[in-house]
């Protein structure tokens, strides 16, 4: 069991003032039996915005979501949650999985050099065995580097540039480990230490979602807080936005998760 | 209907004015056709209309019972009566709606179920449309327009009259309606069947409305207006799910409306039709509806797929291969006509590529056995009638009750070779008759 201290925020400014922006956060830690959100407090501004005109909801994969509307003009909007996480791994409870975890989605389609590569990995063994193969070949193929990919890169051609951040790896993961008939979803999530936010996987035996983060080659163990889950990134970006204007858009991101004293 | 057959010319013309079009994109340009009608009208006895009802009723519910199933409990698939992988490998299945329990349980409440009446007098479920199923608009206007030329028709002939489409559209909407107005949502004037969605807006008592006249605060979708925002409770949309909520589906889409999932799951909307129907009018899943008929409501099913053969299966991929050259083979991700080929149309080479890639792709394909439908007599521009392949689109809406609007879209093939007879693919229509005997 461990109690962590976790803050997250992020701002995005236009270039030009803007207006009918709607957005929706999936900025909160995901309510599921292991990871107990103590207490928290959420901060989001930009234009007139009244904080009690935000709309928390839940979507369809389970994740906390905050939908808001603002219609005058802004040039800015940001956002800052933080509170405190009591993550137990012993007390995550068995749960059916949606088969839609089974399947390809948009973003994880194996191309046929994949096919080939999980065929020539030779799996065998429990999902957890396997995984733990799986996690180590994609962190041994991939070599780590940001901006030679982008949000909607997708497994495929993360795989062929053999280069990529935690995103990619993630997907390359999950489509892997679909491929060898293992349940996997996508993760976004706050680990412990600060800087950005992460992404890693999860795959499902008997009834239990566990963690694989490839980056690191590490288990996802209870130093990591999960903010949503979905087939991929498509389905849990932390953020997503439109608005009307004529404005480039910069986004700054800052997280941070250590224990609890 | 002599009568009424003089008057060809002058009913085409009014369609034309009123701006009854099709629009279709050919080669990326858009075009717009007119849509044309053929005064001769389908008619269908009201005894053997009766069985339809029916029969179409029966469908209909079982298919609500099935998307409802879908995205909650997923019985069928736990009891093996449908593969779980026609469910979640077909494109018209949305992970995004799980758990989404739409205003009264109603999926589809417009379904537009295609038919053809076979040469041996039977009725042949061609396919289920539950997304947008577009054409009730045509032979509503067109009846219309044929009582105001010829009234005299109408006088000698019981047709049953099928004016009330917009009263029971509305009836449906009031029925699952939130609390605020009814819209009618299109993508707006390009859209290839904006005639429709005007003329239904102007029938329904609904207000017409594009992605910039909607938004959503706080879980609400509301209608722009000079002065304050007016509250939405029922949305008929006519932009298909993938565009319809750039947050939630395709982020770049510029004709959707932000945040509307959000609304719709928090059950501040109802959405017409819902969104995730397509995965109950897969081409592939239209094979089970028979099945679903007997699992969801315990009753045989009424009316008839066409012979039907799912590559699939061992044994119908057998039969799909060994048969190909009698055979229709259909792309279950395709519609519109499209996708769609008759293997005695192909070369020896055509049909051993086909052959293989079936196989490649079992799930890819449909076979069916070609149904020789019936023809029905068309007045062409010389006074001669001939006879064309033609089906009908039966309209069913689910509300309060279930009920089939009392006529239907004919549509024809205007190539006395094909039997493809979408009107994206240049065919035109009649009315349709419902008639009471004397």
């Amino acid at each position: 069991m461990k109690k962590l201290e976790f803050e997250f925020s992020s701002c995005l400014t236009f270039s030009a003032s803007v207006t009918d922006h709607a957005f929706l956060l999936r900025c909160l830690p995901r309510l599921a039996a292991g990871q107990e959100l103590v207490s928290h407090d959420v901060l989001i501004s930009g234009g007139k915005l009244p904080m009690e005109s935000l709309a928390k909801g839940r979507d369809s994969f389970g994740n906390t979501t905050i939908a808001g509307w603002i219609a005058e003009e802004h040039d800015s909007l940001s956002y800052a949650v933080s509170g405190v996480v009591l993550r137990d791994d012993r007390k995550k409870e068995r749960e059916e999985c949606s088969p839609c975890y089974r399947y390809d989605s948009s973003m994880t389609k194996p191309s046929p050099e994949m096919k080939a590569f999980v065929h020539q990995l030779d799996l065998k063994g429990e999902p957890l065995e396997v995984a733990e193969r799986i996690a180590d070949a994609v962190h041994a193929w991939f070599s780590y580097a940001p901006g030679t990919t982008d949000v909607n890169t997708t497994a495929a051609e993360a795989f062929q540039s053999k280069s990529g951040v935690c995103q990619d790896y993630a997907h390359v993961f999950i489509s892997l480990a679909r491929m060898a008939e293992i349940p996997a979803r996508y993760v976004c999530g706050l680990p412990k230490g600060e800087g950005a936010t992460h992404a890693w996987a999860e795959v499902w035996q008997d009834g239990i979602w566990y963690g694989y983060d490839p980056t690191r080659a590490c288990h996802a163990d209870e130093g990591y807080i999960v903010l949503a889950v979905g087939r991929d990134y498509g389905d849990c970006p932390t953020e997503r936005g439109v608005f009307k204007g004529n404005a480039f858009q910069m986004q700054q991101s800052f997280m941070q998760v250590r224990n609890c004293s | 209907m002599n009568e009424l057959l003089m008057h060809k010319e002058q009913v085409n013309e009014q369609l034309a004015r009123y701006g009854v079009k099709f629009g279709i994109y050919k080669n990326g340009v858009f075009h717009e056709r007119l849509f044309p009608f053929d005064p001769i009208p389908r008619q269908i006895g009201r005894d053997d209309f009766s069985l339809l009802e029916k029969g179409l009723r029966q469908r209909v519910m079982a298919l609500n019972r099935f998307l409802s199933d879908i995205y909650g409990k997923k019985e069928i698939l736990r009891d093996g009566i449908v593969p779980e992988e026609f469910v979640y490998r077909s494109p018209g299945y949305l992970a995004e709606c799980e758990g989404i329990q739409p205003p009264e349980s109603i999926y589809s409440h417009i379904s537009g179920i295609d038919l053809v009446l076979g040469k041996d007098g039977v009725w042949y479920i061609l396919e289920d449309n539950l997304r947008i199923p577009s054409g009730a608009s045509y032979p509503l206007i067109a009846r219309a327009l044929c009582r105001n030329c010829s009234p005299n028709t109408f006088r000698r002939n019981t047709v049953q009259d099928n004016r009330n489409y917009g009263a029971m559209l509305k009836e449906v909407m009031d029925h699952v309606n939130r609390g605020g107005i009814n819209v009618i949502f299109t993508p707006g004037r390009y859209n290839a069947a904006y005639f429709e969605h005007s003329y239904l807006a102007e029938q329904s008592g609904a207000i017409l409305a594009e992605s910039a006249d909607l938004f959503v605060d706080q879980q609400v979708l509301y209608y722009r207006t000079s002065q304050d925002p007016v509250r939405i409770g029922a949305i008929y949309r006519r932009v298909s799910d993938e565009y319809l909520d750039p947050l939630c589906f395709e982020p770049s889409s510029l004709i959707g409306i932000p945040n509307l999932m959000d609304a719709y799951r928090a059950g501040n909307v109802a959405i017409l039709n819902s969104p995730g129907n397509g995965v109950a009018d897969d081409k592939g899943i239209y094979y089970f509806v028979p099945k679903m008929i007997s699992y969801y409501l315990g009753e045989k099913p009424i009316l008839h797929n066409a012979p039907t053969y799912l590559p699939y299966f061992r044994e119908d991929m057998e039969y799909t291969l060994s048969h190909l050259g009698e055979l229709v083979i259909k792309d279950v991700a395709e519609a519109g006509g499209y996708g769609v080929v008759f293997g005695c149309d192909l070369s020896e080479e055509e049909l051993g590529n086909l052959k293989e890639t079936i196989q490649k792709e079992p799930r890819r394909f449909i076979s069916q056995s070609v149904i020789d439908f019936q023809e029905l007599p068309i007045l062409e521009d010389d006074g001669q009638q001939v006879m064309r392949k033609a089906d009908l689109r039966a309209f069913v809406l689910s509300g309060k009750d279930t009920v089939v609007w009392p006529s239907g879209l004919t549509r024809f093939s205007r190539n006395p070779d094909s039997f493809v007879v979408n009107s994206s693919q240049g065919g035109g229509f009649k009315d349709t008759w419902i008639t009471v005997s004397q």
